[in-house]
């Protein structure tokens, strides 16, 4: 590579120069990395809070109040929520083997399971409007928002 | 649902139970969409083609409020202990610096020649 005026600049590192582009630096590796992720363990952390337990201090297996079915439960939610997205309502197709694929990536933290930046992208769009109430009762008849 | 049953389960708890006058649990949903709206629209305002200086200004603020709200509503992240300080969280507040020096920031996008890349692939 020949040298320009860039390279002349006092303390210059070529490497941070350089722009991150949006697939690498946001959709995969921010949003898909550490935002989704970081999602899942508030709501574990809430659910899972260490006093929420029925067993007595000093045990070595704590019985949760929360139990594995119920944590379950609020993942399949979230599944079925995804999948439940398809282009006539939501502008966006989310199949059951992808929101399958969601959850053994970001649920069951399968080795070896990724997603492109395209698909990270349809998360981006739906996820802000799939996790309202996720945990809590869900509003069920609109009388009941006015 | 969950929140419901937790925080049922804490009131009915009686003197000698663990769950006795916890306090109650609250739904984390808002500050979860609060970030995630935020990033959306980040990416949104990113991709936008001839950014005005206005524009840029907008985005810069946006980065901004992005990273504080990641540190506010998502403190611990995933539990680990450095939290929002990484390179790939700091950089978003790089974009308005690399959108002045390189453009359109399709001009520096990976993702035809990321498809492309996975076409060869599968083409050996």
């Amino acid at each position: 590579m020949v040298p320009n005026a860039y390279y002349e600049a006092r303390n210059f590192d070529f490497h941070q120069s350089c722009p991150r582009e949006e697939l690498h630096q946001f959709l995969i590796g921010l949003y898909g990395d550490y935002v989704i992720p970081s999602t899942l363990y508030e709501v574990e952390q809430v659910l899972r809070r260490p006093d929420l337990v029925l067993s007595k201090p000093g045990v070595k297996v704590p019985r949760y109040l929360v139990t594995n079915e119920m944590k379950a439960g609020v993942w399949a939610r979230l599944r079925d929520r995804l999948s439940s997205l398809d282009s006539s309502f939501s502008m966006v197709e989310v199949t059951v083997d992808y929101a399958t694929h969601f959850c053994d990536m970001y649920v069951d933290k399968q080795k070896g399971k990724h997603l492109s930046g395209e698909r990270v992208r349809i998360l981006l769009l739906a996820l802000p409007f799939l996790l309202r109430d996720l945990i809590a009762p869900e509003v069920l008849s609109i009388s009941q928002t006015i | 649902m969950q929140v419901r049953f937790v925080n049922d389960s804490i009131k009915a708890a009686v003197p000698g139970s663990p769950l006795y006058k916890l306090p109650l649990i609250t739904d984390p949903s808002e500050k979860l969409i609060e970030v995630h709206l935020a990033a959306l629209k980040w990416n949104m305002q990113q991709r936008r083609f001839g950014l005005t200086a206005e524009g840029v200004d907008k985005l810069h603020n946006m980065s901004v409020e992005l990273l504080e709200l990641l540190k506010e509503n998502m403190p611990e992240k995933t539990g680990e202990e450095s939290g929002w300080n990484f390179e790939k969280a700091h950089s978003i507040l790089h974009k308005v610096r690399e959108i002045v020096m390189f453009g359109w920031t399709e001009n520096f996008s990976t993702q035809v020649f990321n498809m492309l890349y996975s076409m060869l692939y599968n083409m050996l």
